[in-house]
């Protein structure tokens, strides 16, 4: 086990090495770099910038150095912890990301352990009950849950909390705790909050999940070691927990990884509509200014949150299937 | 030694439900078997043997449907007669006989356990459930059936994943599962057919030492008549959902009646075949399928006696010949 | 033996499964998924609209109703106020009105004028194709404009603008489903048939491709595309970007596909016939299992299109003069918009019913490739 783990920091530390290499060359691939794009929205309000500005400007961000230099300076930061600088809030990475990384890793997991609890108990229930009137309903949830994008559900709910109770279903707290210290009221607060988001970054991973768990339980519950098992008169509930119900995890337990990465694939936009404090938005809006160690950083944020899971589902399946562990052993 | 009927099976009608058209599977189903002894059931792939023994226990998948007949089934020590078709298939009264009363071998060694449990704890479970003994107590007793049916360690044995294990072992450990509970009645369903010739021959005395030691009755299907030879008292034969012939094993084997026995018997390697240089007699034709089963009696589009006007009008019924000798065939009688 | 396909059992028809073809029996298990067969419906339709979209819609997308800013969608009715029976259907016409409290100028139905609808209307004209010149289209009227899904902020016809965006999404998914195969084949291809260390360093790109989050990896490409290219450049190098991460889910499938019968006996005796690398490749391998490929693709083209959707959405993908589904919803982006046009969300009505669509169609599309299976 310990052999493994370490086995899998080093193939982890590789692929962050590429990443950050591949988020590099992304981060400079547009034309031009934040100091044209600053002049450009300058200008565009009516200040005149002389070339000389400018060229001080980026020797003082460092920009004037050849790429190689900028992306070895990048990772050496890194590597002591330093996130580079956000030229556009003028304060350092880490504290502009500070208190949005906690609420997205807050709002990515809520929503994966939503997306399993829910996937995992209306699966069974499914494939359990085939075509019944509980199953067809959860089967056609299930398609426009995979039909509707994230932010079409999102724009949905917001329309109808305007219409409906004229309250705004964004943000996650309530205006009058913004900025408030911690406290249980807050804290109640943000649950109330909390739920919107969830359930549209989730929507589409549960009807994915609660499909492949049906499918899956229905492939199982005809198999031999079924019948088997029942022939030795284990109790059905017991016996549909313990043999099929467990088999069928494998497959969802396995994909929790790429689930995580779809959630945080989706939250950038659902953030923004719903305008979260969370990464996001703040992601897009970096993009688009070419604030590039503030993009950098995220993207590798995201992509550790993704390794992450990947590791998660890894250690989980090991310890759902002992021909997992066997396999690891040899 | 006093004749003591254990199970009485009496005209059992099993149907696929298909495209919502009921297809018959198993026509109309009789025999008898008494305690202490086994029954060879025979027949080629898809003849309705494997789905008789699942409705045994009522196994079968939720297609498959009994629609007529009863399973009559004599509990031991002065209890009462079960009609096992009359039982919920999902209730309490089926599981105290599945796996108690009644066990049951799959074909299948890879596949009958499940691979997540060790095999210790698939066959503990089962003791656990018709015993009120402590968990220890079914641990030992486990571990004592493993060494019984010839697993080497069985201690180390317990602990072990199916996977861990080969055919023939898996195997063994099925024995020991489903004779955990002293059940009486076993069926084993094809259970030397996945297996190699050596490990068969194993696993068939193994069983044979089993029922001596305890008493089990036996049904045991196969497609191998040869194999059958070896274990029944009794031997049923099965063609397209119904059985054709029955009898004592000596008199089927030295008098077969029905051509299909005949030519079933022709189709077995024997070393006097091999001497004389005689080819082994492949029966003409082939099973037709479940869509276009022949009117009268299912058999004759292969059968070399084939009377017009007589087999193709109804299916004969079954007609005692001789004692216990029953056959199903317009050439006798 | 009998030719006829059924048989009958117990009073009831019953379909001969065991002489029918495979081609026979995966049509069979198609037809008899009804979703899967309205799915089909669906998108024939779909695909009608993006080729005949300029007849379909009424009006250019770009052409304004400066009369009927944000106006509601116009109803078309057959009765009158009076319940009166129309054979010809018509839509009423309509008063801009001050609104007492806000003083915003809004549409008012004018339930005593009636405007009736022309069927074969003869008005903008237009280039089918950029071929044919033509002014007919399905509907319109002679006085003023029909819009039936109502206009947007600046009154253009959201109805005619939906149509042209059904063609230009579609297209996205189109095309981008046959780059996705394109690269998909390849590089499973390469990867499968040779092995080695092709096969290792395949794996290892793809592998590599989906540790990174889809959606943010979209966003920078995007991000970094050039403000001056023109929408049509851009639409080139949204389909790239996108091709370009969505092929590993095929290619994967292809490489296993193809390591597995790589072995198969039917490869070998091709072999042993003396059958060339290629001849073996796309004469015996890929069509053994080319109807889970085109399963692959079914399911892959909602994907695009929704990926296509939220780029545009967010004004990351394509602009304007291009119209897709997401450069329409780009305008219900905030809700203050949102409160006063809702029916900008009909676009997204259009996308749901696509992507079920393309769903069902490949669910009873993967059924079908294993007729027998239950």
């Amino acid at each position: 086990m310990l052999n493994l783990i370490m086995r899998r920091i080093v193939t982890t530390l590789v692929t962050l090495f590429l990443i950050s290499v591949v988020a590099f060359i992304i981060i400079q691939l547009p034309p031009g770099d934040y100091v044209d794009a600053w002049a450009g929205k300058k200008t565009q309000g009516g200040t005149i910038i002389t070339q000389a500005e400018l060229n001080n400007m980026r020797v003082r961000l460092g920009l004037d150095k050849p790429l190689y230099q900028q992306y070895f300076k990048w990772i050496g930061d890194l590597m002591k912890g330093n996130l580079g600088f956000s030229f556009e809030y003028h304060r350092p990475v880490a504290e502009v990301i500070g208190e949005r990384l906690s609420m997205t890793l807050l709002i990515a997991f809520s929503t994966l352990a939503f997306t399993y609890i829910l996937a995992i108990a209306l699966g069974v229930y499914s494939a359990v009950k085939q075509y019944s009137i509980g199953d067809n309903i959860a089967t056609v949830l299930g398609y426009i849950g995979l039909a509707t994008p994230g932010f079409l559900f999102a724009l949905i709910l917001m329309y109808l909390g305007q219409k409906w109770f004229g309250m705004s279903v964004g943000g996650l707290f309530s205006f009058k705790f913004q900025g408030a210290p911690w406290s249980w009221a807050k804290f109640r607060d943000l649950l109330g909050h909390l739920w919107v988001p969830v359930v549209v970054l989730g929507m589409a991973g549960t009807a994915f999940q609660l499909r492949t768990m049906r499918a899956t339980l229905l492939d199982e519950l005809n198999k031999m070691y079924v019948t088997s098992a029942r022939s030795g008169g284990i109790p059905e509930f017991n016996l549909l927990m313990r043999y099929p119900v467990r088999m069928a995890l494998n497959p969802i337990v396995a994909t929790l990884g790429w689930e995580l990465s779809k959630i945080i694939s989706g939250a950038p936009i659902i953030g923004l509509v719903l305008s979260l404090p969370t990464l996001g938005p703040l992601y897009i809006t970096a993009l688009l200014d070419q604030d590039i160690y503030l993009s950098g950083a995220l993207i590798l944020i995201y992509c550790i949150l993704v390794i992450i899971g990947t590791f998660i589902s890894d250690m989980l399946l090991m310890i759902l299937d002992p021909r997992m562990r066997m396999k690891e052993r040899s | 030694m006093e004749k003591k009927i254990l199970l009485q099976v009496k005209n059992l009608q099993i149907s696929w439900l298909f495209d919502k058209a009921l297809i018959p599977i198993v026509y109309g189903v009789d025999f008898n078997l008494e305690s202490g002894k086994v029954l060879g059931l025979v027949g080629e792939s898809a003849c309705g043997k494997s789905v008789t023994a699942l409705s045994l226990l009522r196994l079968l998948a939720k297609e498959l449907k009994i629609v007529n007949g009863e399973i009559l089934f004599w509990e031991h020590n002065g209890g009462e007669t079960i009609d096992i078709t009359k039982l919920e298939s999902r209730g309490k009264d089926i599981r105290k006989i599945r796996g108690g009363l009644v066990s049951m071998i799959f074909q299948e060694p890879m596949s009958s356990f499940s691979p997540l449990y060790t095999i210790g704890y698939q066959i503990m479970e089962v003791i656990l459930l018709h015993s009120e003994i402590s968990k220890k107590e079914a641990q030992e007793r486990t571990i004592e059936l493993l060494n019984k049916v010839g697993i080497a360690d069985a201690r180390n044995s317990f602990k072990s994943y199916p996977f861990e294990f080969s055919g023939g072992m898996r195997q063994r450990a099925m024995i020991a599962k489903a004779i955990s509970c002293n059940p009486s009645l076993l069926i084993a369903d094809e259970p030397t057919t996945a297996l190699d010739v050596t490990i068969q021959a194993q696993i068939l005395n193994l069983m044979r030492d089993m029922q001596h030691e305890f008493g089990t009755s036996i049904i045991f299907i196969s497609h191998d008549l040869g194999v059958v030879g070896q274990m029944a008292d009794e031997i049923a034969i099965m063609y397209m959902g119904k059985i054709i012939e029955r009898g004592p094993t000596k008199e089927i084997f030295k008098n077969p009646n029905h051509p299909y026995t005949i030519k079933l018997l022709d189709a077995i390697p024997r070393l006097g075949n091999l001497e004389a240089r005689r080819r082994l007699e492949p029966i003409r034709g082939s099973v037709p399928g479940l869509f276009n089963r022949p009117h009268g009696c299912t058999f004759n589009d292969r059968c070399d006696y084939f009377m017009s006007g007589i087999c193709g009008a109804s299916f004969p019924e079954l007609k005692e010949i001789s004692e216990n000798h029953f056959v199903a065939c317009y050439l006798y009688g | 033996m009998a030719k006829e396909g059924h048989i009958k059992v117990d009073g009831k028809k019953v379909q001969r499964i065991d002489i029918a073809t495979h081609r026979q029996l995966m049509w069979w298990k198609f037809r008899k998924n009804y979703m899967a067969m309205i799915a089909a419906g669906i998108l024939g339709i779909f695909l009608i609209i993006s080729i005949f979209a300029e007849f379909i819609a009424p009006y250019s997308s770009g052409l304004r109703n400066t009369r009927y800013l944000a106006g509601p969608p116009m109803s078309v009715h057959l009765f009158d106020a009076k319940g009166k029976f129309h054979l010809r259907p018509f839509i009423y016409g309509w008063v801009n009105k001050r609104d007492p409290v806000t003083l915003a100028l809004i549409p008012v139905v004018d339930t005593s004028k009636q405007i009736p609808l022309s069927i074969f209307h003869r008005g903008e004209s237009y280039k089918l194709w950029g071929l044919f010149k033509s002014n007919l289209h399905l509907f319109g009227v002679n006085e003023g404009m029909v819009n039936i899904f109502g206009t947007d902020q600046i009154g253009r016809d959201i109805f005619s603008r939906i149509m042209y965006a059904t063609r230009i999404s579609l297209s996205v998914g189109a095309i981008g489903v046959f780059f996705v195969f394109i690269i998909g084949l390849l590089m499973g291809g390469i990867a499968g048939y040779f092995g080695g260390i092709a096969d290792e360093l395949i794996m290892r790109l793809m592998e590599f491709l989906r540790s990174i989050p889809t959606l943010p990896l979209w966003l920078a490409l995007a991000a970094a595309l050039p403000r001056d290219w023109s929408a049509l450049k851009v639409y080139v190098a949204i389909l790239l970007i996108l091709s370009s991460v969505g092929w590993t889910n095929l290619g994967r499938r292809v490489r296993s596909k193809l390591l597995s019968i790589r072995e198969d006996d039917f490869v070998l005796s091709a072999r042993l016939a003396g059958c060339s690398d290629a001849r073996i490749i796309f004469h015996h391998m890929l069509p053994s299992f080319m109807s889970y490929i085109i399963v692959d693709l079914t399911v892959s083209f909602p994907y695009i299109i929704l990926a296509e959707t939220a780029l545009s959405f967010l004004g990351l993908g394509l602009r304007e003069p291009i119209v897709s589904w997401g450069v329409l919803l780009y305008s219900a982006q905030n809700i203050h918009a949102l409160a006063e046009i809702p029916w900008l969300l009909i676009t997204g009505l259009f996308v749901v019913i696509a992507v079920l669509a393309f769903n069902f169609m490949g669910d009873g599309l993967r059924d079908a490739a294993d007729p027998l299976a239950k």
